[in-house]
C-alpha cells in the first residue's frame, strides 16, 4: 500500500506538479504552428473552399493558428487553435494521416500550458507593462503538464509502431526490400550482394532503437546517447521516404524529454558566454 | 543577479504558490483521460484489432511496397540462350529513371503485363519474350510468374 501511495506520489510531482521553464513550450508552440501551416496550409487557403461556412471555418484556423504562433492572448487562443486543428483534421479525410494526428496530438497538448509565457507577444507586452510600472515582469515558469503527456505520447509512437514490426515479413527485411522496390525502382537490387541481409539489418536496428526510445529517453543517461541516434534515424527516414512534416515533428517534440531549466540554462548561455548548466 | 539566480529564485517563487484542490483534481482527470487515451488508444486498435474511428493505430508504411514487384524481362533465343532486357534502357532510362517513383515501379500482375506489352512492340512480335516475377505482400516476397511468355 505504501509503494503505490510512493508511486502515486512520485507520478503526481512527475506528471501534474511540474513547473518549470516555459522556453521549451514557447520554442514547441512556435514549431508546431510552422509544421501545421507547411502540411494544411495550402489546403486551407480561402480560394479552395468558397461556401461561406468553409471561408469562416478556414479564416478561424488561420486567426487562431496565427495568433498562438506569434503568441497573443495565448491562453486562449492557443485552445483555440487545438480545438480548431481537431476539427480540420475530422472534416478533411485527406488530412487524416499519422504525421498530422501526432501533431494534432501535440498542438492539443501544448495548449493545455502556459506557452505564451515565452517567446510570444503577451510576453513582450507583459515586459512592456513592468518596464513602465516597475514591477518585476512576471516568471517564465509554469505548470508543464502538456509536456508530459507530449512525451508519453512520443513514446507511444514508438512503441507500437516498433510493436507494428513484430512479424516475419519486416524482420527479415523483406520489407524494406519492397520498400526499396516501391521508391526506389530503377536498379536490380536482387543483383547486389548481401542486399537482402543489409535490409535485414536494417529492419532489426531500426525495431530495436524504436523500442530503446520508446523507453529510454526518459532516463538521463541513455537519453544523451538515443537522442542524437533518433535524430539520425529520422534524418534517415526524412531523406529516404516521403513522410514530409513527421521527422521534424518528431525532433521537435523530443524538447519534451529535455529537463526545461537545462533549455532555459543553455538558452541564457547563448546569450550571455558559456556557463555550465 | 545572474539570469541563473533570476531563474532559480522565480522558480522557488511559483513552487510555493498553493493552487485550489478542485483545479489540482481536474488537472488530474484530464491529465489522466488524456494519458489512457493516448496508450491504450493504439492498444484497442492494433492488439484487440477494434474499428472504432476515435482510436488511432500507429501503422507507419504499413501497406507500402506491398504488391510492388521485381521482374526480369528476358528473350529466349531460339538456340536456347538466354538475353536479359533492361526494360529501363528499353523504354528510355534517362526519362524514367527522372520520374516519379509511381512511373518506375511495377505494381501487381496487371503492372507486368502491361509492361511486358510495352516491350513487346518495341521488340517485334517474333521475339520469344518472357518473364520472371515476384510480388511483394506482408510477409514478403512470393513468386508470381516462372519463365511466362508475354504474348
Amino acid at each position: 500500500m505504501q509503494a503505490i501511495s510512493r508511486v502515486l506520489q512520485h507520478f503526481y510531482k512527475w506528471g501534474l506538479a511540474y513547473r518549470d521553464s516555459t522556453r521549451s513550450v514557447g520554442l514547441i508552440r512556435i514549431g508546431l504552428i510552422l509544421l501545421i501551416w507547411s502540411e494544411w496550409a495550402g489546403e486551407l487557403i480561402l480560394c479552395r473552399d468558397i461556401r461561406l461556412s468553409g471561408i469562416l471555418l478556414n479564416s478561424g484556423f488561420f486567426l487562431l493558428t496565427g495568433l498562438m504562433c506569434i503568441g497573443l492572448w495565448t491562453r486562449v487562443s492557443s485552445i483555440g487553435a487545438a480545438i480548431i486543428v481537431s476539427i480540420m483534421f475530422n472534416i478533411h479525410p485527406s488530412f487524416r494521416h499519422h504525421h498530422t494526428f501526432l501533431l494534432v496530438m501535440a498542438v492539443l497538448f501544448i495548449a493545455l500550458t502556459p506557452c505564451g509565457r515565452s517567446y510570444s507577444l503577451d510576453r513582450w507586452l507583459a515586459l512592456r507593462r513592468s518596464l513602465k510600472s516597475g514591477v518585476p515582469p512576471p516568471p517564465e515558469i509554469g505548470n508543464l503538464w502538456g509536456l508530459r503527456l507530449i512525451a508519453i505520447q512520443v513514446s507511444m509512437v514508438y512503441l507500437w509502431t516498433a510493436y507494428e514490426k513484430l512479424y516475419w515479413g519486416f524482420l527479415s527485411g523483406a520489407r524494406i526490400e519492397l520498400l526499396a522496390y516501391n521508391y526506389y525502382a530503377g536498379y536490380d537490387y536482387a543483383s547486389i550482394p548481401g542486399f537482402s541481409i543489409l535490409c535485414a539489418v536494417v529492419a532489426i536496428t531500426t525495431v530495436t532503437l524504436e523500442f530503446l526510445l520508446a523507453f529510454g529517453l526518459y532516463i538521463p543517461r541513455f537519453r544523451k546517447y538515443l537522442m542524437p541516434t533518433g535524430i539520425v534515424l529520422h534524418v534517415l527516414f526524412y531523406l529516404l521516404l516521403p513522410i514530409r512534416t513527421f521527422t521534424l515533428a518528431m525532433i521537435l517534440l523530443y524538447l519534451a524529454f529535455i529537463p526545461a531549466s537545462s533549455v532555459h540554462h543553455f538558452i541564457d548561455n547563448m546569450h550571455k558566454g558559456y556557463e555550465p548548466a | 543577479m545572474t539570469p541563473a539566480n533570476q531563474y532559480q529564485s522565480e522558480k522557488t517563487a511559483v513552487e510555493e504558490i498553493t493552487e485550489s484542490k478542485l483545479a489540482i483534481v481536474c488537472r488530474g482527470v484530464a491529465f489522466t483521460l488524456l494519458m489512457l487515451y493516448v496508450v491504450f488508444g493504439p492498444f484497442y486498435k492494433q492488439v484487440l484489432r477494434g474499428k472504432s474511428n476515435l482510436f488511432r493505430a500507429w501503422r507507419m508504411y504499413h501497406t507500402r511496397g506491398i504488391d510492388v514487384c521485381d521482374v526480369q524481362f528476358y528473350i529466349q533465343h531460339p538456340d536456347g540462350r538466354v538475353e536479359h532486357i533492361d526494360r529501363f534502357q528499353l523504354l528510355g532510362r534517362d526519362k524514367l529513371l527522372g520520374s516519379h517513383h509511381h512511373s518506375r515501379r511495377i505494381m501487381g500482375e496487371k503492372g507486368v503485363l502491361r509492361v511486358g506489352q510495352r516491350l513487346r512492340q518495341k521488340l517485334g512480335a517474333t521475339v520469344d519474350l518472357r518473364v520472371n516475377a515476384r510480388i511483394g505482400t506482408r510477409d514478403g516476397w512470393k513468386t508470381l510468374y516462372v519463365d511466362k511468355r508475354i504474348e
